[in-house]
């Protein structure tokens, strides 16, 4: 993908999900939204917070697993390979069975349980890996499985064990959903994105070093381990924040970065682009078709991405491999 | 100046390499070779300071290897590995940057030097045409040419090449040696392992003998089917010729 390319993309997508915002439960007249009235209050109050989250998050899980990816030589990682959402959704589970759904210490509850949860399980990786003394890919990627593991079972015995309607809302918060409450989320991730791509685009040559492997990394001069770490932080810390916002929503993760991998073949920085405007884009579509598909009603977001997903990956998969048969 | 100085590598307890002591000179040509499991490939880690020794050091012009930074290393020594596995899609334009990536400091993208050295090797090399393309859609042939490459633009006094000689056919194997022939030629430190003693004995000038993870032998580079032998516990059989005289002849 060029630069003209990457312009068109960036540019339809602004103009479609403005767009999109118009359309709902409740139609918006252009008009309106310069006077007093509810249609002037669900626009920008609600559906550009909503628009905006969805895009940031969607960006951040699309590069965090873009990262990973590279990190870990591997095109199955994804955000949450480590054990990080699942950390996020104990710790979620834990707010909803003590209640602590309300405000604390002027945050939502369940955002903060979200987000020491997920940094329950960096502490955990951390922890173990520094035991063994080993920051290798299998270290880090088998302890994230047996986390993950873990903390699932922990959240299943969890809703086994008490109140129906607990169990609900915990369900609802499992399958991902984009719901902000004004502009705090927004104005949360912001920053946290902002420095999250600009350690992506700044760490680029040493993304494209780590994803030749251990060896080849050493021998051309990266510390490969004290990389391996820091990028593991700093992706933890914004896929923690993310999660604890919209729940572990999947496959954007997966996909996109697969996709720009398989679309600029030729070229990294342009891969990295792509995966940053379409993780965005991509969730923010999802997200109004999740509130519009069988409105008054809406679909968790999280089960569109990966109904909608799977398939889409597939077509890119078997596009590409028709293309080059290796 | 590479000095090896009673270097022991255990892996848990099992030793795999027993204390050695190595020099290499800056302009040797360096020709190791052993059975497999003899400790070779161990060897070039420990002097890439890809492991760390149970005992023992090796210092590059002074320098402990140990405590030098990763990218230090890399400015005087380019190992290239025997496997080269990349699973993800790279183009040999990266392979080749990354050699740039000593020189580079964090945080900073490669310079407009270092693309127009990356094309003139690449150019040198005949491997233009390769540039924009997926490393894992190149030949066996192809990927050597590319490692060798890379540790060319990566611009050290000394290469490690690990088994740079397997996969390839016979004429690959003459176009590498002259490639090597002429990498030594320009005056960089050459430790090359292969078990193509033949093709690289009119090259190398000093050579070293492994076997259970003790050095059998190291100095000048010569043709010593015996030394074959006691390493490899079997010799070709044209050099069998060599090593028993010929029966007398009856009258």
């Amino acid at each position: 993908m060029n630069r003209r390319a990457t312009v068109i993309l960036a540019v339809a997508g602004i103009v479609v999900l403005a767009l999109l915002a118009f359309i709902g439960i409740v139609p918006i007249d252009p008009a309106a939204l310069f006077q007093e009235g509810s249609a002037r209050f669900i626009f920008w109050k609600l559906r550009v917070p909503r628009t905006l989250l969805g895009f940031l998050a969607g960006s951040s899980l699309a590069l965090a697993g873009f990262i990973f990816q590279n990190l870990f030589k591997n095109s199955l990682a994804t955000p949450y390979t480590l054990g990080v959402s699942s950390g996020a959704a104990a710790g979620v589970v834990l707010a909803i069975k003590l209640n602590l759904g309300f405000s604390l210490l002027g945050s939502n509850g369940i955002y903060l349980f979200g987000f020491g949860g997920a940094m329950v399980s960096v502490f955990l990786i951390m922890t173990i890996a520094r035991a063994v003394r080993s920051f290798s890919i299998y270290t880090l990627l088998m302890t994230g499985v047996a986390i993950n593991f873990f903390f699932s079972s922990l959240i299943v015995l969890v809703q086994y064990l008490f109140d129906y309607t607990q169990t609900i809302e915990i369900l609802r918060w499992l399958m991902g959903s984009i719901t902000p409450s004004g502009y705090t989320e927004v104005l949360v991730l912001l920053p946290v994105y902002t420095v999250f791509v600009t350690v992506a685009v700044l760490a680029r040559k040493e993304l494209v070093i780590a994803s030749a492997g251990d060896q080849f990394a050493q021998a051309k001069g990266l510390d490969i381990r004290r990389f391996r770490i820091l990028m593991f932080l700093v992706v933890s810390l914004v896929v923690g924040t993310v999660v604890s916002f919209v729940g572990p929503i999947g496959f954007i993760g997966l996909i996109v970065p697969h996709a720009a991998r398989i679309l600029n073949r030729q070229h990294y920085g342009s891969a990295l682009v792509f995966t940053v405007l379409a993780g965005g884009f991509l969730l923010s579509f999802t997200d109004f078709l999740a509130r519009v598909l069988i409105k008054p009603a809406e679909i968790p977001v999280g089960i569109l991405t990966a109904l909608m997903g799977a398939p889409f990956f597939l077509m890119i998969l078997i596009g590409s491999l028709r293309k080059d048969r290796r | 100046m590479i000095q090896v100085r009673d270097l022991e590598v255990r892996i848990r307890d099992r030793v795999i390499l027993h204390p050695l002591n190595l020099d290499i000179h800056p302009g040797d040509f360096w020709l190791i070779f052993g059975p497999n499991g003899a400790g070779k490939t161990t060897l070039f880690r420990a002097l890439a300071a890809q492991i760390q020794p149970a005992g023992g050091r090796v210092t590059v012009d002074g320098d402990d290897v140990s405590r030098l930074s990763r990218r230090a290393l890399a400015r005087k020594i380019s190992y290239l590995p025997q496997f080269d596995e990349f699973n993800l899609p790279l183009t040999v334009r990266d392979i080749l940057l990354a050699g740039r990536y000593p020189y580079t400091p964090a945080w900073r993208d490669y310079t407009q030097e270092d693309l127009a050295r990356v094309t003139d090797t690449a150019d040198r090399m005949g491997l233009l045409d390769l540039l924009p393309r997926d490393i894992n859609t190149l030949s066996g042939g192809e990927r050597k040419k590319v490692m060798l490459a890379s540790a060319f633009v990566q611009d050290v006094s000394t290469i490690l090449l690990d088994e740079p000689h397997t996969f390839l056919d016979p004429l690959s194997v003459d176009r590498l040696n002259r490639s090597l022939g002429r990498l030594h030629e320009s005056g960089r430190t050459l430790v090359v392992i292969s078990h193509q003693i033949e093709t690289l004995l009119p090259l190398a000038t000093r050579m070293a003998a492994l076997r259970d993870g003790r050095l059998l032998y190291s100095g000048p580079c010569r043709f010593d089917p015996r030394l074959f032998e006691t390493t490899y516990g079997i010799v070709p059989a044209h050099w069998r010729t060599v090593l028993r005289p010929p029966p007398p002849r009856e009258a």
